[in-house]
């Protein structure tokens, strides 16, 4: 029984994660923490532009 | 979340202030709930997804309030559903409730609803939410209640090929991918903008290669577009080409007895045949010699009277009528004297007058036969019994092919004409196929297609960065540009692994807790389309898909749902849960799940279910608690409750439930509507 416990998932995950953020550079691993705290923080709010505006300030701020 | 109170007014027909304590979960976790048809089981999981969600997915949904309330109240009638459920040592109390005035009776008219939260913390201090949909959301969001709240028939609609979309939302939601989606989409706008700002930015050459990297770019898109019309049209095909299948293997499944009705059918009509030939003979003997059945009698009786004469001397005839003949014929005595007139006028008239010579005659000639009449008797009897015998024989013969046709029809009942779709079924099959190796030919094209667009892209924008450099702004453009696509790549890679790992791990679930529950060895799987299926051994020993039944499918679904639930309680404690979603332990609230299932998982299913399920509110009738599941559950049972329904056409009914008689149909001459009331009753 190929049973996968939840520590695996979560062990599995982290290590994709650890592997994907690893391809990104300095700036763009910012500026991937920043969306997700930004869209963590509004996940409930549906203007659309106004995220919009908010990321592409960021990438402005990160990406110099 | 675990249920503690559902408090019910006047919610549909459910009338008054009607009340359940669920029971906790411990060594009696089941909640029984039991009522008849029409009394009320299916409103009791519509209350909650009303009171938690405001969803309104019945008949009738304008019926909100109760009729008799409605008929009864002159002035307003309040209808409200409160819920009342802990998450880990927080109290929740959820009330949803609106006004009604008597004139709404049957006017179909909704009225504006209040829903509000309340949480009481461990100290006892109460506080109500601010925003209470979004925290109901947290702890169960309504595209899972679903898989907590449902109808046994439900279950079956999640096993089914269409259900996939379904479970990929559930998983989706369980893991809450709403940040990383809303953060890959944003970025794709994002992107778009600044490739606008680029291209309006770029002169020359730069300009001409951005104007075809732009080109290239809504070709992908134009690719991507057709090809998921065309993975849409692949789906439809394979669940039709399953569809297709699942009738052909029916067909298969029933082959043997459709070949044994044919040959049965040939069988009897040889011995019909074989009958009627008997009788035939039967009758033609009897009218050739027939009457040598009647004669035995007769002949019987002519010996005997022959004999009987024998014996008193009467025959043979003393006198011999050829005797008379020749004294009349010459004249004369024996002993030469001639005779006279009067003598002869004598023997004249004895010879006239005597029959008794004839009959001598008659009688010796029929003696002489009747040794010969009785030997043809016997022999016609012989061969009449032996006929008899046959026929007798064939007779029954056909009466035992005829029951087992009989028997046999009873298997192929409802699929008539069933062997002369399997043409038909063949072809659409092969039908299916071809278009299905079109669409995957088109498929797979269209990754060689993207691919190679996709470096021409790369080539151009690398050449593109070359004629930039000059610039500063456009080159800036260029690295934010590339940056964001990056980190948006990255973002897409990390959702499918995530939920990969996830479709695993409730693989995994559902093959434990289909061992518990079902307890036979079928594979069970939960693949990365999201589908759920069952397969046997098959002659060979190799894996061969089941064919569908509801007993499978239902118990398939439960286990999933268990695997959910797992899932759930593991997720609470996770401290790297990535959504919103707070997990934590469920309840399942199910109206008659086991309806459909034979002996065997009415044993093993509701056991298993309960070493899963921390919580079980169980609605049924009465037919379907008694016999196994009632064994199985009955120790378990926590708080139980009969939902008493009350009618003018209602039938007073009373059923013993432990040691007392509970009346669960009362008839109410004088009302108007049906309505129900809960009454606990001994667990």
């Amino acid at each position: 029984m190929n049973e996968v416990s939840w520590k695996d998932v979560e062990e599995g995950r982290k290590q994709k994660l650890s592997e994907i953020i690893q391809e990104l550079n300095e700036e763009e691993y910012e500026l991937l923490r920043l969306v997700l705290t930004f869209e963590n923080e509004n996940r409930h709010n549906r203007h659309v532009f106004q995220a919009v505006q908010n990321i592409r300030d960021m990438v402005k701020r990160v990406i110099k | 979340m675990i249920l503690h109170e559902l408090k019910i007014t006047n919610f549909r027909q459910i009338t008054g202030v009607q009340r359940f304590t669920f029971a906790p979960p411990g060594d009696q976790p089941i909640t029984l709930i039991l009522g008849e048809n029409g009394a009320g089981k299916t409103t009791l999981l519509h209350a909650c997804l009303w009171c938690l969600y405001g969803t309104k997915d019945f008949e009738h949904p304008e019926q909100l309030a109760s009729y008799r309330s409605l008929s009864e109240n002159k002035g307003d009638v309040c209808v409200s559903v409160k819920l009342v459920f802990y998450r880990g040592s927080k109290r929740f109390t959820a009330l949803r409730e609106c006004t009604f005035k008597a004139s709404d009776l049957g006017s179909g008219k909704s009225q504006p609803f209040e829903f509000t939260l309340h949480e009481t913390n461990e100290i006892g201090e109460t506080r109500p939410c601010p925003d209470p949909e979004l925290v109901i959301q947290q702890l169960l969001p309504r595209e899972l209640a679903g898989f907590f709240f449902f109808r046994g028939e439900d279950l079956e609609q999640l096993v089914a090929r269409s259900g996939a979309d379904r479970l990929k939302t559930a998983v989706e939601e369980f893991i809450d991918l709403t940040v990383v989606d809303n953060a890959i989409n944003h970025l794709k706008k994002v992107g778009k903008e600044i490739e606008d700002d680029l291209r309006s930015s770029v002169k020359g050459r730069a300009k001409d290669l951005s104007d075809k990297i732009e080109s290239l770019e809504q070709e992908i898109e134009t690719i991507e577009h057709n090809c998921a019309k065309f993975s849409e049209e692949a789906e439809k095909a394979s669940v039709q080409k399953e569809d297709i299948e699942r009738e052909l293997g029916r067909t298969q499944e029933l082959q043997p007895f459709i070949t044994k009705k044919k040959e049965l059918t040939e069988e009897i009509d040889r011995v019909t045949d074989r009958i009627d030939g008997f009788r035939q003979q039967l009758k033609q003997k009897l009218s050739r010699d027939g009457y040598l059945a009647a004669n035995p009698q007769l002949l019987a009786k002519i010996e005997a009277i022959t004999k009987e004469a024998v014996e008193a001397g009467q025959l043979p005839a003393r006198i011999k009528p050829q005797f008379v003949d020749d004294l009349v014929g010459t004249g004369r005595c024996i002993c030469g004297r001639e005779l006279g007139p009067e003598e002869n006028a004598q023997l004249s008239a004895w010879r006239n007058g005597s029959k008794l010579a004839g009959i001598e005659t008659a009688i010796f000639q029929v003696k002489s036969s009747l040794t010969s009449y009785r030997n043809r008797s016997t022999e016609f009897d012989l061969e009449c019994k032996i006929l008899r015998e046959m026929l007798d024989e064939s007779i029954a013969e056909r009466t035992r092919l005829l029951s087992e046709r009989s028997r046999n029809d009873g298997r192929l009942e409802g699929e008539k004409g069933l062997d002369n779709n399997v043409g038909h079924f063949q072809k659409l099959l092969k039908d299916t196929n071809e278009r299905l190796q079109e669409l995957s030919f088109e498929l797979g094209r269209r990754d060689e297609k993207i691919a190679k667009a996709s470096n021409e892209i790369a080539e151009l924008r690398r050449v593109r960065e070359k004629e930039l450099k000059a610039e500063d702004r456009v080159e800036l453009l260029s690295r934010q540009e590339r940056s964001v696509k990056n980190v948006r790549d990255a973002l897409v890679r990390t959702r499918e692994s995530w939920v990969g790992l996830v479709q695993e791990y409730l693989d995994g679930q559902l093959k434990s807790n289909w061992s518990k529950m079902a307890q036979l060895e079928r594979l069970v799987r939960f693949d990365e389309k999201f589908t759920l299926s069952i397969h046997e051994r098959g002659g060979q020993g190799e894996w061969v898909k089941s064919a569908p039944s509801a007993a499978n499918q239902r118990t398939l679904a439960l286990g999933f749902v268990s695997s959910l639930i797992r899932l759930a309680a593991e997720a609470k404690d996770s401290t790297n849960a990535m959504g919103l979603f707070s997990g934590g332990d469920y309840p399942l609230v199910m109206d008659a799940p086991f309806a459909t299932m034979d002996e065997h998982f009415k044993r093993t299913v509701p056991a298993g279910l309960l070493e899963m399920v921390p919580q079980l509110v169980l609605i049924s009738s009465f037919d379907q608690w008694e016999g196994q599941i009632k064994e199985s559950l009955e120790k378990k049972i926590g708080k139980a409750y009969v939902l008493e329904l009350h009618g003018p056409e209602v039938e007073t009914k009373q059923v013993k439930l432990g040691k007392t008689m509970v009346a669960y149909k009362l008839h109410e001459p004088d009302a108007v509507y049906d309505w129900t009331e809960v009454k606990e009753v001994e667990a």
